[in-house]
């Protein structure tokens, strides 16, 4: 388990976050080609990339784009083993639409779903949707996107992993003891459950936010697994995990402690042009490395702080995947800064083992208990 | 009988109701990915022109609980169909997703998604619900007064539409690739912005309609390329064919344009006689006896779990009232009393148990017998206007369709009803023989 000291036995994984045809393209290929996203995710997967994020946003940020959730669904469908991180965002969606399309990600790759949790921050989206949603504070934004992570977490249980029995002596298809009611009601959800989805492989898909602001972290730390946070340079690498470690403590959550990861802009492929090489790139996410060299360096830093990985961001896809694959990857095997164990589910990738079913729990609990909520009788 | 007829065909992935065998040892999963991904492949290898997946959004329930003796469950629409448009080639995607409880904005760009990924195979089966129970999942309860169903479905297609036509084609082209805004105004929608893709391959997807009421016809006549309608006589399917095709024309459509796809079940064996004999197996394992006590509460709208299902039908009257006793899908009796009696009737008449009289008053399987009856059966049915073809629904996941294909698809083809290999690049509506929409601006200027 990730910790806050040091450690050179810890592993330490990389993945990457997929927008469009790259961070920086500037002469970008199509983005609804469905065969251009295959080939990166492929690449991902020779690469021994342990994920890939998928941007999405429901506005217009200037290339085409296609629904991440279904994008996802149609890659996992195409590659084995890298983990496949939608962005699905809480804002104008249903949780019980939200809950069940990652569960079947999740079953198409049997194992390999994650959520990259986001709002919808602008008053283009509200329009989109046609409501008179005027309150777009990130405050009030995160603390929905904590009450659907929740509601999301809470359908994925409301199935038993047993629940499906097919006990032809009594002709029961289920046990329904084993599904259970959410019943969850607050002024902006109410959802009554079961899923209609059976609880996905993994149980819980594993649930990430990006970003390092108060609300980013106090949103991750409350219900998700995984942050990626975006350090402009190592000063604010330290001072992120520092604080991530001091509000969990001063939380006392007994909950796993949160797995950071670092978000990396890279260069590395041949699309490194004469106007750019030899300038320093910044998109807003601190300096972009352009070398093997400098980029395994950057990533021992981040380990020897704490990180438990890195999520490359490559500035253009295509050139920059196939370069982590023939020359970045070779590079930190040869510097033991690669973790070659093949995990069996994204939730492996990210240390957090199994996931309990909270209502599995409660019906143990109510054995002994007099009332009970939510099971059903 | 001069021209064979080209048949139409879906297969259904077998659903979510005791239609389904799950007993029977050959049946599989009806969740995990690859039992989807054989049953579109077996659809694929038939040559079929579309798969179709059916929706559910609350667990049905009965007497208040969560019904327990069907198939109960099912993986989410869109994803499954994204996941097998990376497994097949030519199949079309047909997925059912309901006006109500969701967004224009949202669904029109995961069909149009499901369109680029397939490469223009994708279809929306467009239904609407005014039903509180599924509403309780949802954060606005969003439900709807039944005589707004439809108003909803019709401005919900007309707000995809518009987003679906939005981004501007290059000078001499028709593919929309240039962003650009578009704006709804609706009873039921007021939005407006600009989409993130281009437009579909197919200009909108196929778009299917399945309620069979006179609003729903029309529904489909103005709007729907194909009518999923269930299969009774050849004189029912013919005259709703008529009935439906008259409305198409009367809309101001061309009445080829929208096809009638009755959805049917098979059986197929050796013999018809075999065939006969395996469709009455099936039958019984379709209704158990804590089944047919689940369908007869149906009918009396009242508990019956305390009657023995090898015994007499239960002797007390039906409750009239309101329907209490199912919740999760439509409940298709119309007087109770009636229909009690001619139950009862049915079990005097052939000495039946109460499980007996519930499977003989089950429709039987739509095509029995061996594949050279149920190849003439469906060549005559769309020769003679029942329908454009069938949507078949087999009863076991995920080998079900296998029969079918592997025997009576032969047949089809041989006698030049059905295409012996797809066209390249066909989209789905290549394949149905519908012509591709203009768009709203092309038909504005």
């Amino acid at each position: 388990m990730t910790t806050t000291q040091p450690s050179t036995s810890a592993s330490f994984r990389l993945g990457v976050a997929l927008k469009d045809t790259g961070w920086s393209d500037t002469a970008p290929a199509s983005t609804v080609d469905p065969s251009g996203w295959l080939r990166q995710l492929r690449t991902a997967e020779e690469a021994g990339l342990a994920f890939a994020t998928l941007h999405d946003a429901f506005r217009f940020e200037g290339a085409p784009r296609l629904d991440a959730a279904l994008l996802g669904s149609w890659l996992a469908a195409g590659t084995e083993r890298i983990g496949i991180i939608p962005t699905v965002t809480t804002t104008h969606t249903e949780p019980f639409h939200v809950s069940k399309a990652l569960a079947t990600l999740d079953y198409i790759g049997t194992g390999r779903a994650g959520w990259l949790v986001e709002v919808s921050p602008t008053a283009e989206e509200a329009q989109l949707f046609g409501r008179d949603r005027t309150d777009l504070a990130p405050s009030t934004l995160y603390a929905e996107a904590q009450e659907a992570v929740d509601v999301v977490r809470r359908l994925w249980d409301s199935w038993e992993d047993d629940a499906e029995i097919r006990d032809a002596s009594t002709g029961r298809f289920i046990d329904r003891e084993k599904l259970h009611y959410i019943d969850y009601e607050s002024p902006r959800f109410s959802v009554k459950g079961p899923s209609i989805t059976p609880r996905p492989p993994q149980g819980q898909p594993v649930v990430a936010y990006a970003g390092h602001t108060p609300e980013h972290i106090g949103a991750a730390l409350d219900g998700a697994d995984v942050l990626f946070a975006a350090p402009r340079d190592l000063r604010e690498a330290e001072a992120i995990i520092q604080w991530v470690r001091r509000t969990e403590t001063a939380g006392g959550s007994p909950r796993t402690p949160l797995v950071v990861y670092a978000d990396v802009p890279v260069r590395l492929g041949s699309s490194t042009t004469s106007s750019t090489a030899g300038t320093v790139e910044d998109w807003g996410f601190g300096e972009v490395l352009t070398s093997v060299e400098r980029t395994a360096e950057r990533l021992q830093e981040l380990r020897d702080l704490g990180f438990a990985g890195a999520r490359l961001l490559p500035a253009v896809h295509d050139t920059d995947l196939a370069a982590v694959r023939d020359d970045l990857v070779p590079a930190l095997r040869q510097l033991g800064l690669f973790t070659e164990d093949e995990p069996a589910t994204l939730r492996d990738v990210f240390g957090l083992g199994p996931a309990e079913n909270r209502y599995a729990q409660s019906a143990v609990d109510t054995a002994s208990a007099p009332t009970t909520t939510g099971v059903l009788s | 009988m001069t021209d064979i007829p080209q048949v139409i065909l879906g297969a259904h992935f077998p659903g979510v109701n005791h239609t389904t065998v799950w007993s029977d040892p050959a049946s599989g999963s009806h969740i995990h990915f690859d039992s989807f991904a054989r049953f579109a492949q077996a659809a694929e290898r038939g040559k079929f022109d579309f798969l179709f997946l059916a929706e559910g959004l609350r667990l049905r329930e009965q007497g208040g609980h969560i019904h327990d003796l069907d198939v109960v469950g099912r993986p989410d629409t869109l994803p499954v169909l994204a996941g097998l448009a990376a497994v097949t080639q030519h199949l079309g995607l047909a997925g059912t997703i309901n006006a109500t409880f969701n967004e224009p904005t949202e669904v029109a760009r995961q069909f149009a998604t499901l369109d680029h990924l397939s490469a223009g195979r994708a279809a929306w089966n467009v239904v609407t619900s005014s039903d509180a129970f599924t509403g309780e999942n949802f954060r606005r309860g969003g439900y709807l007064p039944r005589d707004q169903r439809y108003v909803r479905a019709e401005e919900f297609l007309d707000a995809a539409r518009a987003q679906w036509d939005s981004w501007e084609a290059p000078a001499g082209e028709t593919a929309g690739t240039e962003p650009a805004p578009f704006q709804v105004s609706s009873t039921q929608f007021e939005i407006s912005g600009q989409v993130t893709f281009p437009r579909p391959p197919q200009g909108h997807p196929v778009i299917f309609q399945a309620g069979d009421s006179a609003a729903g016809r029309d529904f489909a006549a103005r709007n729907a390329d194909a009518v999923f309608t269930r299969h009774g006589t050849p004189e029912a399917g013919r005259a709703f064919y008529a009935d439906l095709k008259s409305r198409v024309a009367a809309a101001g459509r061309t009445p080829e344009h929208v096809k009638v796809l009755p959805g049917a079940t098979f059986v197929v064996a050796d013999t018809d006689a075999e065939a006969v004999e395996l469709a009455d197996h099936i039958r019984h394992q379709q209704v158990s006896g804590q089944t047919a006590l689940r369908l007869l509460e149906q009918v009396w709208n009242r508990d019956l779990s305390g009657y023995d299902p090898d015994g007499p039908l239960p002797e007390i009257e039906p409750e009239t009232g309101e329907t209490t006793i199912i919740q999760g899908r439509a409940r298709h009796v119309d007087d109770p009393h009636e229909a009690v009696a001619k139950l009862r009737r049915l079990a005097e008449e052939h000495g039946y148990s109460l499980r007996e009289t519930a499977i003989a008053s089950q429709a039987r399987q739509s095509f029995i017998g061996s594949p050279q009856t149920v190849a003439h059966q469906i060549i005559d049915a769309v020769a003679t206007g029942v329908s454009d073809g069938f949507i078949l629904v087999p009863h076991l996941t995920p080998s079900g369709l296998d029969p079918f294909v592997d025997r009576v698809v032969p047949l089809l083809q041989e006698r030049g009803a059905l295409r012996t290999d797809y066209p390249e690049r066909a989209t789905l509506r290549d394949l149905l023989g519908l012509p591709t929409p203009i768009t709203l601006k092309e038909s504005t200027a």
